[in-house]
Parts: C-alpha cells; structure tokens; sequence
C-alpha cells in the first residue's frame, strides 16, 4: 500500500514510509509525485555527466556514495536505488532535501538553501551556506510563536502574482549544542548519521497546506563581526548573486538547461521580495540578541505591511 | 587572443555562459559558470547591446560617438579600457568574425 504526504506544494506518493515528511494535512489538486526504490538505470545520451551527476532531457540521476543513487525525472517520478549499509535517515534527508530539490527544479519552482518562518502571513527566509545557523535562528523564532514553513530549503513559486513558499516536510534539523541551547526535548528527536551529526525535531503541527507569501529574505554571512550591526540591503546585482548562489542544487542549473529560467525566475521574485546581508556577532552569548535585532528587522516590516493592508481595504 | 592583443580590429560579442536582461533600462548580468553578477550602466548596457551580434570595436566606437558627446580618441580608449575588462571577466569574447567585417573583406 503506498504511503502519500504533502511537502512543498506536492502530493508525494512513495512505496515505503517517509516518517519525516509526515504530518501536513492533505490538500486536493496537487500534482502527484512519485518515489519507488528500484534501479535507477542510465541516461542515454546523456547532455552532462561528472561522478556526482549525470544529467539528459528532464532526467538526472544524483549519486551519493555510501547512500544512494536517485533518478528524478520529468518532475514526478524520484527511483532510489539504496548502496548497501545506508543509513535510512540519511537517505531520506538527501530525497528530501536534495532529490526533491532536482524535482522541483524540473517542476519550474526556485528552491532556495534556506529556513523560513511565517510572520504576519509573510514568509520571512533566511538564507545562508552550510553552518550560517538557518536552522537554529528558524528554531529559536519558533519557540517565540513563528511558525516553521521550511527547514533548510524554502521551495518558491514565482509562476504567481506575488512569489510564494510552500510548506516543507514538518521536520528540521539541529545540531546537538543548538538543540540544547534552545532547549528542545533531546528525547523527542531522532539521531542522523549524516557527517553533520545532527539531530532530526519535529516542528510545529500546521493546520493549512497552503504557500505563504514571501516578503523577504535575509541572507546569513558566515563572517563573525565585532559589534551590533543592522541588516543591510542588497542591491540589484548583490541581491541576484545572493538568489544565485544560494539555489539549492545551483550547480546543476546549467547541466540541465534551466539557467535561462531560473536567471529570470531570480529577476521576477527581486520585483517583489525584499533582501538583505545579515551579519552577526558570533557565540552563543550574542545568540538572543543577535536573533531579536533581526526580529525587530523583520517585525517592523511586518507591521508596517499590516499597515498598507489596512490602508489599501 | 590574449586581452591585450584588444584593438579596434577586433570583433566582440557576448560571451555564450552569460545571461543578462533589462532592468530598468540597464543591463544585469550574470555569468553562468562563476556565478557573478555585473550591473552595467547606460553607457555599459548600450555597449552590450552592441555586441548582441559580434561587432568590430572600431564600429562600435563610431556608433557611439553618434549617440554620445565624446572625442574619438576618448571613446577608443575607453572602450577599449572597458572591453579588455569585460574580457578578463570571461563577459565577452573575441569572436573570429562579423557581418560588418566580412563586408568589408568582400569590398
């Protein structure tokens, strides 16, 4: 019997359970995906291929040693073939995060390397390589009352009048000393043999399948500094490298021919989106002040949109 | 051809990894491989859509000495100057010919 979740605006379909893309309410009308173990096979003729990918017409297959190999084709079908001794919770993380990823590419959707909280029904992302602390800035609002839309990539439909981020499986991923200093329930997660070491928390339940506009996004620098300082916007051409480098899965955007689109896509959602370079003190002392000077950030803006809101009706 | 083997000889065009589209009447681009992003302004962004098709430098600086109130020779060498840039960038290159010099060859 195959298990169906909903995860970034998807119905997925798979043949064996995904427990971490559990728990968002259903919606009719999305499109189908399916996810099946089986071989991945090959690409005939094949437009890109290097040991990590081997990418043809709407067709990649994405190889992780010690894992898996995931073939993600057309936008509806993901086949993972498992390598012997994988770890489960680390398969799962890489379909999640990265198989999906290729998936949605394929579908037309940006997917950005970042957390996003929903604020004044706006979604406000945070963006950021690998360490920058999306996670643990996404957990700490949720213990404020945010809610979590996404953990580690916010997957963003530009297609519509104003860009929107569909929610993400309700699940995100922390570090031990993260987790701990936001005191969340160290009995209630799951350990991921995933290099990082990371724990696996399940967030918040939400009640709606629905996207949540996006308002802005703040990207994380990885460079300590000194002394308080306010976000700061990013121009144009800041503003476009900073959508470009931070695109999940980035590296294959020319391989598989959508540079093109995803360059527009990117000048499309800057109409509309706010963004900002987010430097921070570093440290765990600086950690609350540093997260409530970006919550003053994006608060005010939110307050100032209810504002318009109300003017505008 | 290296960048400064550059003269007014020469036929540009765009470099294929390069995207770019108008924003507010100025060009953005982006190039593909390394993942920089180039703002251009009016003077830049008339000169690349010059090169849509590979142009000799000289024509290109005849144009826009028409369209712009500068010398000949301060046009050349900032041309010059701002295309050997835009080379070093990977933005354009030095294409191997052009309408405009095949007529002239046929002349």
């Amino acid at each position: 019997m195959p298990f169906d979740y909903f995860a970034y605006g998807l119905r997925i379909r798979s043949d064996w359970e995904l427990p971490e893309f559990a728990g968002l309410p259903g919606a009719a009308g999305l499109p189908l995906v399916r996810v099946c173990r089986g071989s991945v096979g090959s690409i005939a003729s094949p437009r890109h291929e290097d040991l990590a990918s081997i990418v043809g017409d709407d067709d990649c297959i994405l190889t992780v040693p010690g894992v898996a190999r995931y073939r993600v084709r057309h936008g509806e079908d993901i086949i993972v073939e498992t390598i012997a001794g994988a770890d489960p919770a680390r398969l799962r993380v890489l379909l999640s995060g990265t198989a999906l990823s290729v998936l949605c590419l394929q579908r037309g959707l940006l997917p950005l390397h970042a957390g996003g909280i929903e604020a004044g029904r706006r979604t406000i992302a945070f963006a950021g390589r690998s360490g920058a602390g999306k996670s643990t800035l996404c957990a700490h609002f949720e213990n404020g009352g945010y809610a979590i839309l996404s953990d580690d990539v916010c997957m963003i439909d530009v297609r519509r009048e104003h860009s929107v981020v569909w929610p993400g499986p309700p699940r995100m991923r922390l570090r031990p000393d993260a987790a701990a200093m936001l005191e969340r329930d160290l009995a209630g997660a799951t350990a991921q043999n995933d290099g990082a070491e990371k724990l696996l928390f399940a967030t918040r339940p939400r009640s709606r399948l629905q996207p949540v506009p996006l308002e802005r996004i703040y990207v994380l620098g990885t460079d300590a500094v000194a002394a308080p300082t306010s976000p700061e916007p990013l121009s144009g051409t800041k503003a476009l490298e900073a959508l470009w480098s931070n695109t999940y899965c980035g590296s294959l955007l020319g391989p598989m021919g959508r540079a093109s689109q995803h360059f527009v896509q990117c000048l499309q959602l800057l109409r509309h989106v706010e963004v900002f370079g987010a430097s921070r003190r570093w440290g765990w002392h600086h950690f609350v002040d540093e997260a409530a000077r970006l919550e003053g950030h994006f608060g005010a803006a939110a307050i100032a949109h209810r504002a318009r809101v109300a003017a505008a009706g | 051809m290296a960048q400064t083997d550059l003269t007014t000889a020469s036929v540009v065009a765009h470099n294929d990894n390069i995207l770019h589209a108008d924003v507010d009447q100025e060009v953005v681009a982006l190039s593909v491989t390394s993942g920089t992003c180039y703002g251009l302004n009016a003077v830049g962004s008339r000169i690349w859509h010059l090169m849509a098709t590979p142009v000799r430098v000289g024509d290109l600086c005849e144009t826009l000495q028409k369209e712009f109130d500068v010398d000949h020779d301060t046009c050349e060498r900032e041309v010059l100057d701002l295309l050997k840039e835009a080379l070093a960038e990977g933005m354009i290159k030095i294409a191997a010919s052009a309408p405009a010099e095949r007529a002239r060859e046929r002349a």
